[in-house]
């Protein structure tokens, strides 16, 4: 028997068990291109993290008076503790990055129209679960930035009202909020967000594959599902490689113990454009999230036009691009500024 | 076509109505379920050191803390005749010397039963280092990118 035969014999008898014929359907050409596999990416980048994050949830201690020496004892004696975490943080950098240029790609394709407006709704929801999980981790840090997250997390809370009643630390006065919001990080946010992915998978399955907006199917090759994923899964040893190589050369540290009560931190780059309107607006700033997420929401319903290409769509293009523009003044203004205070 | 509107404008009133009622329950200052400013001079030695510590280190924000620290009545497990040196330091824009003084300043609390870990007060900054398994790892990234990059192509 030769080993291509015995290969092909292999592939049927776990076929007819699994199925995985069903990964062989057609897609066209462009679906394997960079633009868009840029979803497969996210993906591929979520399984670095959830593999990197059950590693530390071994040894992290979500309790505030030993969560800020487990992250140290991590990073000096855990072996290969602080690559790990490395890894784990600059890979959830770097999925978000993809992940939001994913959403840059569905928005100027427009692909967002009829009849993939539900989808788009949830793909809205996974990324505001993606940016709610980057927030937990960065809680989870328990230093002076993560408290300060923390106290935000109190700030909104009181800003929602009645809607705030979980991100309150009145909520559960016996469970401290820093293992609420861990809680949330390993098991509720990870939940919702595979629920979102399912969803979202089986609608991209049941529409298809968005149209191309310029380029043109070359009729005579034929690429698979299957082709899709191994794509991603290459893309996704070089986001491990990207992050493992991040997390040598510029290896993250812990900050000293936190205490509460002062703000001297600026939050993560993502969350950067939000600080810059909490510096204008002060804590109603904050708001600013809720108006974007609305807005990401209501964009089937303000662009419903069937037009093709980019013609058909100015404005559509014109408010993401004067969107865009907002966030990254914000962001910059942010940044550029010292750390205000806020509520204190 | 009537019919539609007057859902849509039912479901838009229902709405309206739930965030109205969400609203009504917001706290006349929402700063006012967050911690008030502290008086113990334990506490805010802490937040001074906090400020010094941030990259670059909050002088503003230090020296008013250590200002509070020299006027508060309750100076349990602060040595307060560092807490002065880190105000001169300060007063001088030696924030390292500050901070040095400062953490001095919390040696007696280390003894409280509220018991304040000098060691968790100093940051973790690891560095990159030339070493032999650094530069394996970074050899096994190298092999990742290129392995991923062939997966990618082919």
């Amino acid at each position: 028997m030769t080993p291509s035969s015995r290969w092909k014999r292999l592939w049927t008898a776990v076929d007819a068990r699994l199925a995985l014929h069903n990964f062989l359907y057609e897609v066209p050409a462009y679906a394997n291109t960079l633009p868009y596999v840029l979803g497969a990416i996210t993906l591929a980048g979520l399984v670095i993290l959830v593999g990197t994050g059950i590693l530390l949830g071994q040894f992290y201690v979500p309790d505030p008076g030993a969560a800020n020496q487990s992250i140290r004892a991590i990073i000096t004696q855990v072996p290969a503790g602080e690559v790990i975490r490395g890894i784990h943080i600059w890979a959830a950098h770097l999925t978000v990055i993809v992940l939001l240029l994913h959403v840059i790609r569905v928005y100027a394709t427009g692909a967002y129209r009829f009849p993939r407006e539900a989808n788009w709704a949830v793909g809205v929801a996974l990324l505001a679960t993606m940016l709610a999980l980057f927030y937990t981790g960065t809680v989870l840090r328990w230093d002076q930035l993560g408290i300060e997250a923390l106290e935000h997390n109190t700030a909104f809370a009181a800003l929602l009202g009645v809607f705030g009643g979980w991100f309150s630390p009145a909520f559960s006065s016996h469970v401290p909020l820093l293992t609420r919001l861990y809680m949330a990080h390993v098991s509720l946010l990870p939940m919702l967000f595979f629920i979102l992915l399912v969803t979202h998978i089986y609608l991209v399955r049941q529409h298809g594959i968005s149209a191309a907006l310029v380029r043109s199917e070359p009729a005579a090759v034929r690429y698979t599902f299957a082709q899709h994923l191994k794509k991603a899964a290459g893309y996704g040893c070089i986001m491990l490689g990207l992050a493992l190589a991040l997390s040598v050369i510029f290896p993250d540290g812990e900050g000293a113990a936190p205490v509460s009560g002062i703000e001297v931190t600026k939050p993560p780059w993502l969350f950067l454009p939000l600080y810059g309107l909490e510096n204008l607006f002060g804590l109603q700033g904050l708001w600013g999230a809720v108006i974007f997420f609305l807005w990401l929401l209501a964009v089937p319903i303000l662009d419903r036009g069937r037009a093709p290409g980019w013609s058909g769509r100015r404005r559509a293009l014109a408010a993401g691009a004067a969107v865009m523009a907002a966030l990254t003044g914000l962001g910059m203004f942010a940044w550029l500024t010292q750390p205000v205070a806020h509520f204190h | 076509m009537i019919r539609t509107r007057i859902r849509s404008a039912a479901a838009g009133g229902a709405a309206a109505a739930i965030l109205l009622f969400g609203l009504s329950a917001l706290p006349a200052t929402p700063a006012a379920q967050l911690p008030a400013t502290p008086r113990d001079a334990l506490t805010l030695v802490r937040q001074a050191l906090a400020a010094l510590e941030v990259s670059p280190p909050d002088v503003a924000v230090a020296t008013e803390r250590v200002i509070k620290a020299l006027f508060a009545q309750d100076t349990r497990g602060v040595d307060m005749p560092r807490v002065r040196d880190a105000a001169q330091a300060l007063g001088a824009e030696d924030a390292t010397a500050a901070a040095a003084y400062l953490m001095q300043a919390l040696h007696p609390a280390e003894a409280e039963p509220s018991g304040v870990d000098r060691t968790l007060l100093v940051p973790v900054r690891p560095r990159f280092t030339a070493t032999p398994a650094v530069y394996e790892l970074l050899a096994a990234a190298a092999l990742l990118i290129g392995a991923g990059s062939l997966i990618a192509r082919k």
